[in-house]
């Protein structure tokens, strides 16, 4: 068969017509067209739905936001000057009014155009995944040299690379050679089957990963004021991407560092005080407040016409929430077994060990020290954002009090942008793999027992939340180490 | 509107003919936290014409429909909840451990018009329900049996005047009182209500839902924080390394 392929398309034709990036952009958007069109069928003849149910939330949202009445008004102060419904009048809808907004096409025009539009962000974060990789990414990124029985897996992105040779030395990529490994690697985002599905299932990550997509993208063109206009409106969006800001300001400190004095302080008051001018400065100064001030302007803004649930349910119920029922992270078990109202645990009063154990305050630290500080002390330079920004989201997804797999792709986008500089046998990116996979297969496997065959298998459930958490701690440690800077 | 408690005679007068049942009232599965219910009718007798076909339910506090989920149901009915509280809530929270309502109100498949009085035209509703998280029990059998009672089914029709009453009263049979006095939509529209009963092979029926053992918590609690702190300082740990590698790195390109 690769014979008569052969005979009627060249090879080296056939090679480019693969990693052309337009080729892979029109396959892409051609397979979510047709999974939205078939999910439409499916959804209409089958009782197990193919569209995700936040699908349907975001989607009675915009009906209330779009039909207003004496029982559905917006309750901001401006809400009774203008003819607008509440879309906090849907149970469980926790997002920004802008999302029910932007999906009011799917009252006018089309259910399921917020498919389409969520279909869309992916392509857009595909394209800017190219530019970044040629542009940026690539050009400073290194062949490896090691020797065959340990082929780096980060052949990906070098496919000719004469990894055999223990004299190759790097040598500078050419702009074809770029432009090929760079569609490579955003294929591994572009044809991902949950980056797929999660958009074609109508959930509105893509949206965020987009945003978070151009903001790393201004970054690391060092447009600051873009950068943090555009931070504050994912910030708004969905409260996660503020962990990027201390980055962000790390890096703007060291730049402002590096054209100042190049000398190192001599004496620990000198040092404390260059310490401080890292993080305050009139450059950070400012990116703080752009970025504060757009989170503001556009909070004041929506709280002005929906009020006190906007707040509530898009940033304070996040602070409060009790996910009692499974999800990935072990806590879940915890919370239940606990959770207020159950007279038990309330007549027995806990002892200072339980009150420690069960504080907010120690579940939050860990995930809050580590997401932030992974973004302080590894980031030097802005080109290691891309790993900070990686590793403050992993960090931030394995320590979260609930986590749910389309919490995987807010760090999943960074890896087509991450894997050029990473220098890790294949042997150890399968088994990464396989654990990334097979811990979450093997939850999975056990929640589908509890859920729909009625197993009480909580205990065991829960065992599979703790292998998840050393699983994927281990899959992160593996690749921070297999990191070249 | 007032309404008067009616006697079976007097129902049976208004449609002698009527011999609708409910067959059968089943769930599946029986085991889980989703199920559906289906109930199965038999209408026989000539069709009261603008009557409209109700089904009610009495759901226990452990046991809950998703309105929005009902909602997409519309080609076979629509519905009104009462109570019902907060979907995502376990059963022991305040918001959500009292017993709901629903009742629906039932679009007769095309095709069930001419009823026979023989094998009578027989169709089925399916209402989907799930089941919050019960009280984790310390020890033995870590289920909990939910039980759902046969649903309700009736008629509501428009008053006839055979019995020379000058009254507008809202007949309505005992069985139905409670349901009268949840719904007041049944008072504004109907002026009797006509209880359609079930064969004697409708039971109550049993959903087993699994719940957590309260004897876990002391280790799931400590095996929690300890595998987070362990993950947390491996974690740490492994950055500053990085770090550390990151800033020999720069110092020797500058160098």
């Amino acid at each position: 068969m690769t014979i008569a392929i052969g005979r009627f398309v060249k090879p080296n034709v056939l090679i480019h017509a693969i990693t052309s990036i337009r080729p892979l952009l029109v396959f892409s958007t051609l397979i979510r067209l047709v999974l939205i069109l078939y999910s439409e069928w499916h959804d209409q003849h089958s009782l197990v739905k193919y569209t995700d149910v936040d699908y349907l939330v975001f989607t009675d949202a915009t009906s209330y936001t779009l039909t207003p009445g004496p029982l559905n008004h917006a309750q901001g102060p401006l809400g009774k000057w203008i003819n607008i419904g509440d879309p906090y009048r849907r149970e469980t809808y926790r997002y920004t009014p802008l999302l029910a907004i932007l999906l009011a096409p799917n009252k006018w025009l089309h259910k399921s155009f917020g498919k389409y539009l969520f279909s869309g962000c992916d392509i857009l974060a595909g394209i800017l995944m190219h530019k970044l990789l040629v542009s940026t990414i690539l050009p400073h990124a290194r062949r490896p040299r090691t020797d065959a029985s340990h082929a780096p897996a980060s052949q990906l992105a070098y496919p000719d690379s004469d990894v055999g040779s223990k004299n190759a030395a790097p040598a500078s990529i050419s702009e074809d050679d770029r432009r090929r490994r760079a569609t490579l690697l955003v294929a591994l985002h572009l044809l991902n089957p949950i980056v797929i599905g999660i958009s074609t299932r109508g959930s509105s990550e893509s949206v965020l990963t987009l945003l978070v997509l151009f903001t790393l993208f201004c970054a690391l063109r060092g447009w600051w004021d873009w950068t943090a206009a555009m931070l504050g409106l994912s910030t708004h969006w969905k409260i996660y991407p503020v962990i990027y800001g201390v980055s962000c300001v790390g890096v703007i400190g060291m730049e402002h560092q590096q054209d100042g004095e190049k000398s190192q302080p001599r004496g620990v008051f000198p040092r404390i005080v260059r310490c401080i001018d890292v993080f305050v400065n009139a450059k950070t100064v400012r990116f703080a407040t752009i970025s504060a001030g757009t989170f503001l302007v556009l909070g004041t803004f929506v709280y002005s016409i929906w009020g006190y649930p906007f707040v509530h349910e898009t940033y304070l119920y996040h602070l409060h929430r009790l996910d009692h029922r499974h999800n990935f992270s072990p806590y879940f078990y915890q919370i239940y077994l606990t959770y207020p109202s159950i007279s038990t645990s309330a007549a027995a009063g806990p002892s200072m060990w339980r009150a420690f154990i069960r504080s907010p305050l120690t579940s939050f630290l860990t995930q809050l020290v580590l997401s932030l500080s992974s973004g302080l002390f590894f980031i030097r330079t802005r080109r290691d954002m891309i790993m900070g920004w990686f590793i403050q989201t992993a960090t931030f997804v394995i320590f979260n009090k609930v986590c749910t797999s389309q919490y995987f792709l807010w760090y999943m986008l960074f890896l087509p942008l991450i894997i050029p500089r990473l220098s890790c046998s294949w042997s150890s990116s399968v088994m990464y793999l396989a654990c990334w996979m097979g811990t979450q297969v093997l939850w999975l496997s056990q929640a589908y027992r509890v859920e729909f065959l009625g197993e009480p298998i909580f205990f065991r459930l829960w065992i599979c939340g703790i292998i998840y958490v050393v699983g994927h701690s281990w899959v992160l440690a593996g690749i921070v180490n297999s990191y070249r800077f | 509107m007032s309404y008067t408690k009616q006697s079976p005679q007097s129902y049976m007068d208004i449609s002698p003919d009527d011999a609708s049942v409910i067959l059968s009232s089943t769930l599946n599965p029986t085991k889980g936290f989703h199920t559906t219910s289906t109930t199965r009718f038999a209408l026989r007798g000539p069709r009261p014409h603008s009557c409209t076909l109700h089904l009610y339910f009495t759901l226990p506090a452990q046991l809950f429909a998703d309105p929005y989920e009902l909602a997409h149901r519309r080609a076979s009915y629509t519905f009104e909840r009462f109570g019902g509280g907060n979907l995502e809530a376990p059963v022991f929270a305040p918001a959500a451990n009292r017993p709901s309502a629903l009742l629906l109100d039932m679009i007769i498949p095309e095709g069930v018009d001419k009823m026979d009085q023989g094998s009578g035209n027989v169709f089925s509703i399916e209402v989907p329900l799930h089941a919050r998280y019960g009280v984790p029990k310390s020890g033995g059998e870590l289920m909990d049996e939910v039980v759902l009672l046969p649903p309700t089914a009736f008629w509501a029709c428009p008053q006839q005047r055979a019995s020379g009453s000058a009254e507008n009263r809202l007949q309505v049979p005992d069985a139905l009182q409670d349901i009268v006095e949840l719904a007041p939509t049944l008072k504004g529209g109907a002026s009797m209500l006509v209880l359609i009963p079930h064969t004697e092979s409708v039971q109550a029926q049993t959903l087993r839902v699994p719940v957590g053992d309260a004897g876990d918590v002391a280790l799931v609690e400590t095996g929690t924080v300890v595998v987070i702190l362990l993950a947390f300082v491996y974690l740490v740990r492994t950055i500053v390394r990085a770090s550390r590698a990151q800033r020999v790195s720069t110092t020797k390109k500058e160098d």
